[in-house]
């Protein structure tokens, strides 16, 4: 007898090759639009074949586009994946990095990597250092997020209500900005400003090294987070159901904890704290394939993290225009009404979670 | 029927650890056989420590000391993963993820066979589609959680653990949340798996009735944490289970297997006699007025109901008055008097 009904699982296919098609056009497109209109034929004989007749396109493209548009698929699956997890570890769907202070706690590695090392260890001094820097900074930035984590995790051991889980997560985030700030206080103007425009976050500038190493880091987090999908699913009936599934829950909470840091750690050492990402993103997936199953969760997760990156890079580029606002503020404008919207319309949260 | 040991306890003490060496002991020397095929009902008084010995023999909280032998092996030295294939759960919290179809839940139960990424063979696919057969919740496999009723959820947890394939099976209070038919069902339900499927089934709960009725075997477990077991029948006849239920204000009546509600100082006694489902009807309502009925028939109030072509007729007599009543209603609201006067 045939079990999972054909319709819903051709429905989901659908999606999943459409959301493919997306993700690819829109890659496309991140790459054509910008400051300078580059033709589609160009963009794809550079992306290809790597060779142009303009040079100054083929460098646009190649030192500029292409990493930003890798880096904003990367920072789309990284985030959304760590959101899923955190939101089905802590069985609370207003769980995610930036809501429940990890972010912050990354932030904190940052800092101390920004503003203790003196005004010539600014993020591109670091960068100048290459690979070594870029790891003591996704090294910290990563520790940092685990701390907080940490935290969370041992104060939501004792609670259980979903509310007050977020407060404390936004407390503990408003205590590690409160260190942050403690240590601007005594900073020089120099190492300040650098640390504020990273806090606006940004998809540029990443190349060569640094970006081998944040694909690095995230494609190990994603497979981590990937091969615990089975754990994964057995956690959404609860602790108790898991363990008497065969599941050792410590050992389990350990490895989707390091998943997350690691992701949201150095997503946020690179591109800086990008908000709603990680709490929208699993919303918007569960809600349009209607399942929990983490096997199919974390990969669609993935696609529609890269849809809505590449999109929010695009509009942040503002096509046409010199112009170019940071990547923060657009997916918080665009992310926080997807929250609302999928908490009113679908009523999605408590069907996921209670 | 070939009845096997599943699970053994021997002289188990439960209870928390709340020092380094300090431990608060909810019950001790406890001795205790669990055998194939049984359904077994753990009753008792609220705070008796039903949880906390459910939560041990589980395997979710450790045993202070004694020992609990589940097939064969030693409880605390099993692997999770050993555990979670001969031991299965169904608990009391409700599940937070109605995203879950039914079909997904009880897969979920496979959890313990399957591969590191749980993809589901022929034979896991058959023991789910099995587990929901017979737990009549195959109809609804495509549903999901949130869209279930209490009862029917019940129903699909008890897939869940079905389909773990374990040879015991506990499950807290697994009537909590239910309205009367469903939890006669559930007990149905559980007393069949036991038989057919020759598994262990031990459940926590407080419907006493319903466990006299369908247990094979009661641990009645006392406030203060004795614990007593044996055949429904027997506990009942030897007056344990009247034991272990003990407070003021009730007592347990052996004729209807029910407790009843009386205040047994100010009561007056009646003599009640006749057709024997009005008898029971009525001694329902005289006891909720504080009578009490005997079977004394040299007590000065006397009721005799009788059934004339349908219609039920009380025949009240006081020394010489003779009344006769065709509700309950109205002989109740001259019984009033007799109460005045006393």
């Amino acid at each position: 007898m045939q079990i999972v009904s054909q319709s819903s699982y051709h429905s989901r296919r659908l999606i999943m090759i459409g959301l493919v098609i997306l993700a690819v056009v829109f890659f496309m497109l991140d790459i054509m639009l910008g400051s300078v209109s580059i033709p589609f034929g160009e963009v794809a004989r550079i992306v290809f074949l790597g060779e142009s007749d303009t040079t100054a396109w083929l460098f646009i493209i190649e030192k500029i586009r292409l990493p930003k548009a890798v880096t904003a698929i990367l920072v789309g699956c990284g985030l959304s994946v760590s959101g899923l997890q955190m939101q089905t570890l802590f069985r609370n769907p207003l769980a995610g990095p930036s809501e429940l202070g990890i972010t912050a706690g990354a932030g904190l590695g940052v800092a101390a990597v920004m503003l203790t090392s003196g005004s010539t260890a600014s993020i591109y001094a670091i960068r100048q250092l290459g690979v070594s820097g870029s790891w003591l900074i996704v090294v910290m930035a990563s520790l940092g997020a685990a701390l907080v984590l940490a935290m969370v995790l041992l104060i939501a051991g004792r609670i259980k209500d979903n509310v007050i889980l977020l407060i404390v997560g936004v407390m503990v985030g408003t205590i590690t900005v409160s260190i942050i700030s403690i240590w601007q206080y005594f900073s020089q103007p120099e190492q300040l400003q650098e640390y504020i425009l990273w806090t606006f976050g940004s998809l540029g500038g990443i190349v060569q090294y640094h970006l081998y190493v944040l694909s690095g880091v995230v494609i190990v987090g994603l497979l981590i987070a990937f091969s615990s999908s089975k754990a994964l699913n057995a956690m959404l009936l609860g602790e108790n159901y898991a363990r008497s599934m065969g599941l050792t829950v410590g050992k389990t909470r350990f490895i989707i904890m390091a998943s997350t840091s690691l992701l949201t750690g150095s997503i946020t050492a690179f591109c800086g704290p990008i908000g709603f990402v990680g709490i929208a993103i699993p919303h918007i997936t569960r809600s349009l394939l209607g399942t929990s199953d983490h096997r199919i969760l974390i990969p669609c997760c993935c696609l529609v993290g890269t849809v809505l990156m590449l999109l929010c890079d695009i509009i942040s580029q503002m096509p046409g225009t010199q112009t170019v606002l940071p990547i923060n503020v657009v997916t918080s404008l665009l992310g926080a009404p997807v929250v609302i919207w999928v908490i009113v319309s679908r009523n999605n949260l408590r069907s996921s979670f209670s | 029927m070939n009845e096997k040991l599943i699970l053994t306890a021997r002289n188990l003490s439960i209870g928390y650890k709340t020092g380094k060496r300090e431990n608060r002991i909810v019950s001790e020397s406890l001795n205790l056989d669990l055998s194939s095929g049984q359904l077994v009902c753990l009753l008792g008084p609220n705070g008796a420590g039903k949880s906390t010995l459910m939560r041990t023999l589980s395997g979710l909280q450790p045993n202070l000391s004694g020992e609990i032998i589940l097939d064969g092996q030693s409880l605390s030295q099993l692997k999770p993963v050993d555990l979670a294939q001969k031991l299965s759960l169904v608990l009391t919290e409700k599940i937070e993820a109605g995203n879950l179809t039914v079909h997904e839940l009880v897969s979920l139960g496979r959890t313990p066979y399957t591969a590191w990424l749980g993809t589901l063979t022929e034979a896991d696919k058959e023991k789910i589609s099995w587990s929901m057969q017979a737990t009549d919740t195959l109809r609804y496999a495509h549903r999901r959680m949130n869209e279930l009723s209490d009862g029917e959820r019940q129903k699909v947890m008890l897939a869940r653990a079905l389909a773990q394939d374990t040879k015991l099976i506990l499950l807290d209070e697994p009537t909590a949340h239910l309205d009367l038919p469903n939890r006669v069902e559930m007990m149905r339900l559980l007393h069949n798996l036991a038989r057919q499927t020759n598994k262990a089934i031990l459940l926590s709960t407080h419907e006493l009735d319903l466990a006299l009725q369908a247990a094979d075997k009661l641990w009645l477990m006392h406030a203060d944490g004795k614990l007593v077991t044996g055949v429904p029948e027997d506990l009942v006849l030897n007056g344990s289970f009247e034991a272990a239920f003990i407070k003021n204000g009730f007592h347990f009546d052996r004729n209807t297997g029910t407790f009843t509600i009386h205040k047994e100082a100010s009561s007056t006694l009646i003599y009640l006699t006749g057709n024997s489902s009005l008898v029971f009807w009525t001694k329902r309502a005289l006891q909720r007025e504080d009578f009490v009925v005997s079977t004394n028939e040299a007590l000065p109030y006397k009721i005799e109901v009788t059934d004339h072509d349908k219609n039920p007729v009380w025949l009240f007599q006081h020394h010489s008055i003779e009344k006769k009543y065709h509700t309950i209603s109205d002989l109740l609201a001259d019984l009033q008097s007799i109460k005045t006067l006393k």
